[in-house]
């Protein structure tokens, strides 16, 4: 999947529900490339659902223009553009009176696929989202536990095979283990399937876990939209610093990768002994480093091409920063 | 058990009477019940469709539930005289409120999240309607078709005040001749219709609610 290239392109999109109202998405630009896992974060009422929904028409914007793929979403018919985007919701909006498998088949059978593909396909689908389909086809809904409930949301999101995915805060109302559960199930699937994911969240834990980059949303205004390791480093204003908690070292700690902190990169030698990835979080390199306060800790990158380094007084700086 | 072997003695001389009075009776009911059923899901998924008139069209319904079904026999007697078309009419208005204002409600209890998923993923409008909302408020909508079955064949006995017919004959002939054997002729086969519409509905309703996770 080219990462370069735009998926959705929202432009100058302004959606006000009333008149007299201020807009709840206010002149809103930004583009997520394709497979790229885009989170929208932000409090309620701050505007990023309504966003979200902007971009298969279940809200259309007051002003400005929305392409995916790019083709302007204006222009389409509206029940093809969402047969083209997954969608799961919170409390996973499934089919009560149809079985998990007919749920699953849903946007399928409405373009008609051949039965066998179908069947072969929501077999996949329940697979990838790890429910055994034996098990699970000829249930109902109501006879599944919440995470699996949302686990069969999304594999009926992807059965149809869209190119990209919106979610609005599924795992909102999972309980803590079982959300971190599906959080990393979420993540295998985005790694094979190479989706375009929009996910809205109002927890930050979750949208800095997630997110290849994370949009942090505001009265209708994008405040910022980079990746976590560039939030916390360079937020652009007080409120981004404040919402993040940036300044905190428990945040930061917990949020900052290593990679993050390398100042100057090498090409890699053969002999990368004692690294670690660039995905590490600060607090692990901390940990290292407070063994041997020496001896900086060799940090390599995703690809394994280049290596770089954390000092100890790297360390001391950002903590007085 | 006299009174028993009396009844059916009096059925077996009348026999081809009592088939006529039994099959007219079920005629009514029927094609009443069948009338308002269209009438009644139509104008309660156009209700739930268009809540600022619906509310109207509701108010208007629960308006005529208030008339007894007496009144309203009577009442189309001026329209259309005396007859089995006068008392159809007056027993299809009698039956639609029942089903339409159940399947409002059945349609307006769906979960909202429900919805929103079946058009996030482009059903349309019609295939929404059909696939998901209608079997959603299936049982619902079963339930007001058992309300107005009921109300139906019971008050199909009162029909024959209008000349329409029915198993109310007898009633009204055993009143006129003080023998409490005719007018059982009518009361007995009307009550085990009703009971037997009841029991077919409310199965229906529970096979369906147990079908939805609505039980337990």
């Amino acid at each position: 999947m080219d990462k370069t290239k735009p998926m959705i392109q929202v432009e100058n999109v302004t959606k006000k529900f009333s008149k007299d109202q201020a807009p709840s998405v206010d002149n809103v630009s930004f583009t997520a490339y394709a497979g790229e896992f885009v989170t929208i974060l932000g409090t309620s009422g701050s505007g990023k659902t309504t966003l979200m929904k902007m971009i298969n028409r279940l809200y259309e914007p007051t002003s400005g223009q929305i392409f995916v793929d790019g083709q302007n979403t204006h222009a389409q018919n509206v029940d093809k553009l969402r047969q083209g985007i997954g969608y799961v919701i919170q409390q996973h909006g499934l089919f009560e009176h149809r079985t998990v498998a007919q749920n699953i088949a849903t946007v399928c059978n409405i373009l008609k696929w051949d039965k066998r593909k179908t069947q072969k396909r929501v077999d996949e689908m329940l697979t990838l989202v790890q429910l055994e389909p034996d098990k699970y086809k000829g249930r109902h809904p109501h006879q599944l536990s919440g995470g699996e409930q949302q686990r069969v949301g999304i594999a009926r999101a992807l059965a149809a095979d869209p190119k990209i995915l919106l979610m609005d805060e599924p795992f909102g109302a999972i309980d803590a283990i079982n959300r971190t559960l599906l959080q990393n199930a979420l993540l295998n699937i985005q790694r094979q399937t190479q989706k375009t994911i929009i996910f809205v969240t109002h927890d930050i834990d979750e949208a800095l876990k997630l997110g290849d980059r994370t949009m942090l949303i505001k009265d209708g205004r994008i405040q910022q939209f980079a990746s976590k390791n560039e939030l916390f480093l360079k937020p652009s204003n007080d409120f981004v610093a404040e919402f993040l908690g940036v300044k905190q070292r428990l945040a930061q700690w917990r949020y900052l990768n290593a990679g993050a902190l390398v100042t100057d990169w090498q090409a890699a030698q053969s002999d990368a002994a004692a690294a670690v990835s660039a995905d590490t979080i600060l607090a692990d390199v901390i940990a290292i480093l407070l063994k041997n306060p020496e001896r900086p800790v060799t940090v390599l990158d995703k690809d394994k091409a280049r290596v770089g380094h954390i000092h100890y007084q790297q360390i001391a700086n950002l903590m007085e920063a | 058990m006299k009174w028993l072997n009396s009844l059916i003695e009096y059925i077996q001389t009348n026999r081809a009477d009592f088939v006529g009075n039994l099959s007219v009776h079920l005629r009514l009911s029927i094609i009443a019940l069948l009338i308002a059923t269209t009438i009644g899901i139509t104008a309660g998924i156009y209700a739930a469709h268009h809540l600022k008139i619906g509310n109207r069209i509701i108010g208007f319904f629960n308006g005529i539930r208030v008339i007894p079904s007496l009144a309203i026999l009577v009442l189309v007697l001026p329209l259309m005289g005396m007859g089995f078309y006068p008392a159809l009419l007056a027993l299809t208005i009698l039956a639609i409120p029942p089903i339409m204002l159940n399947t409002y409600s059945g349609l307006r209890q769906i979960n909202p999240n429900t919805l929103e998923a079946a058009d996030g993923m482009g059903m349309g409008r019609t295939r929404r309607l059909y696939k998901i909302e209608l079997p959603l408020a299936a049982s619902s909508i079963v339930a007001g078709v058992r309300l107005s079955a009921i109300e139906v064949i019971s008050s199909a006995t009162l029909a024959a005040f209008i000349g329409g017919g029915g198993l109310g004959t007898y009633i009204i002939m055993g009143m006129s001749m003080y023998d409490v054997n005719i007018m059982l002729v009518g009361a007995i086969p009307v009550t085990l219709i009703a009971l037997a519409s009841e029991i077919v509905f409310s199965v229906l309703e529970f096979y369906l609610r147990r079908k939805h996770g609505e039980l337990g």
